[in-house]
């Protein structure tokens, strides 16, 4: 593989430990620095948050549909948009805005479970898969975070640097059929109202709260139950 | 007296079968087959009808529910849904008011029996028709998914909105794997909802049932005689016991 052939390439020049010249030395460090950004990117991590990168989101938004449809689960999805960043970037420049994308990651990190799945999905856009969550459950994840979003000083004392977020809210019920983009869509529809209503803003999904208590609720228990009734022919043959 | 046809998954026959249904059950009984997927017209398209009102001018342009009611052809008469209205995808309470009102009285003055055929899903409005029924009829497949929508939207239907009374139905299905399926559902059903769902029987796969819809004209007017239509008959024939009126056939072998 391409990436392999360069850092064996790197490896020998290394272990000669010698450079023709200055300009070759640095022509190495920059190879180097552009290896470590390729690697992360297929590690399908976001170099500067450190959460997954988008395109990792939408394959595992793709496999979470999959899923939900096959075992008949249902998972959430909160899509995270910072309100008024670009400001940041005006007042304080792209390198403090960049801290404050890095913060942003941790608080996100940092109020999730280990199931779950946050990612960096635009310049300040953010979004988490909550699998095998319910409505209810989202929801609530996403008024931690706005809440640790509020509390948190993104600069010093003497100039506090506050940020908010606007989000949208909703579950993928695989009765409902759509598909993942149609389901990215919706809940981004949502995440845009929350702009246009304001800001600092959790839209929830039409109908969420109340549908929540149907469905989403054949337990595994019950599924597992279930499952003798499509299995038996396998016990009596 | 008003039924429905019901699924929870899409495509498991409820279409073809609530429209082979109201054929085996006319003229012994009045029947109205309502479309209750009312934003997605299904029956007229069976039947190759066109009409001209349906309940989306009664819906939405105030007309009478009895001027759009249709004969079918076929002995029984039909309440024909729009074919792609977005607005009673989601009708709002005035215009469930309009058609609870409408059907009831359809119901109470011209017909012993009105059919629903639902559409797929559990969205408010399937809930919605399978409250106003006095018995909702569970169609399923023998496919994991399909068997698992039924059992949700049963469970649905029975602790959230208290409808108690189900028919279960197997369809492409044979007779052994019917059995076979509802003894075990029956179980699942009877442990955890604490309900006790009365089998109608199974359908088999038959290329028959296909043809029909492709012919757009209903299996029991093409084919009697094919095993998908006879499996239909007896089904028809196991319901008539719960149907009002003096039947004589009431006190038949089932
Ligand atoms: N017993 C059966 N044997 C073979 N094919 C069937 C049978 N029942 C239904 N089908 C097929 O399944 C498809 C869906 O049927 P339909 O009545 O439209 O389902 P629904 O109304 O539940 O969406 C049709 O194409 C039909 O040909
Ligand atoms: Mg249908």
């Amino acid at each position: 593989m391409e990436i392999e052939r360069r850092l064996r390439e790197m490896k020998a020049l290394l272990a000669e430990k010698r450079a023709s010249s200055m300009e070759e030395l640095w022509l190495h460090f920059r190879e180097l620095y552009h290896l470590c950004e390729e690697l992360y990117a297929q590690a399908s991590i976001d170099f500067l948050t450190g959460l997954y990168n988008r395109r990792f989101f939408e394959k595992e938004l793709d496999l979470c549909v999959e899923r939900a449809q096959r075992e008949r689960c249902v998972f959430s999805l909160i899509l995270i948009d910072l309100d008024y960043f670009k400001t940041i970037n005006d007042r304080y420049g792209h390198l403090v805005g960049d801290e404050v994308l890095k913060g942003v990651g941790n608080i996100i990190r940092e109020s999730i479970r280990k199931i779950d799945i946050p990612a960096r999905y635009g310049g300040e856009e953010f979004a988490i898969i909550l699998p095998g969550t319910t409505f209810e459950g989202a929801f609530s994840a996403a008024f931690r975070l706005q809440k640790s979003l509020q509390k948190h000083n993104f600069g010093d004392e003497k100039d506090p640097i506050k940020i908010t977020a606007s989000m949208g809210v909703g579950t993928y019920r695989p009765l409902n059929g759509i598909s993942a983009q149609e389901f990215l869509s919706e809940i981004d529809a949502l995440l845009y109202q929350a702009k246009m209503m304001g800001r600092n803003l959790i839209m929830p999904q039409k109908d969420g709260f109340s549908q929540s208590k149907e469905l989403e609720e054949v337990s595994l228990e019950e599924r597992q139950a279930l499952k003798g009734v499509w299995t038996h022919d396998d016990k009596h043959n | 007296m008003m039924i429905s046809i019901t699924s929870g998954k899409g495509g498991v026959g409820k279409t073809s079968f609530a429209l082979n249904l109201a054929l085996a059950l006319s003229p012994a009984y009045r029947v109205l087959l309502v479309d209750a997927d009312l934003g997605l017209a299904n029956v007229d398209v069976m039947l190759s009808l066109a009409p001209t009102v349906t309940v989306r001018h009664v819906l939405l342009e105030g007309r009478s529910i009895r001027e759009a009611v249709i004969n079918s052809g076929y002995g029984f008469d039909i309440l024909p849904a729009a074919s792609g209205v977005v607005e009673l995808a989601q009708p709002d309470s005035e215009m469930k008011g309009t058609l609870e009102l409408g059907l009831r009285e359809l119901a109470e003055e011209e017909y012993d029996l009105l059919i629903f055929d639902t559409g797929a899903g559990i969205s408010p409005i399937v809930l919605w028709f399978n409250c106003l029924a006095d018995f909702n009829l569970v169609i399923y497949t023998p496919e994991p998914t399909s068997i698992t929508d039924a059992y949700a939207l049963i469970k649905v239907l029975s602790r959230d909105y208290g409808q108690k009374n189900f028919f279960l139905l197997a369809n492409q299905a044979s007779e052994k794997e019917g059995e076979q399926y509802f003894s075990h559902l029956n179980r699942v059903i009877g442990h955890y909802l604490g309900l006790n769902p009365y089998y109608l029987g199974a359908i088999p796969r038959d290329g028959e049932v296909e043809k029909s819809i492709r012919l757009q004209k209903p299996l029991l007017a093409r084919k009697r005689e094919s095993k998908a239509a006879q499996a239909i008959l007896l089904v028809a024939e196991k319901l008539k016991p719960f149907l009002p009126g003096e039947e004589p056939l009431v006190a038949t072998k089932y």
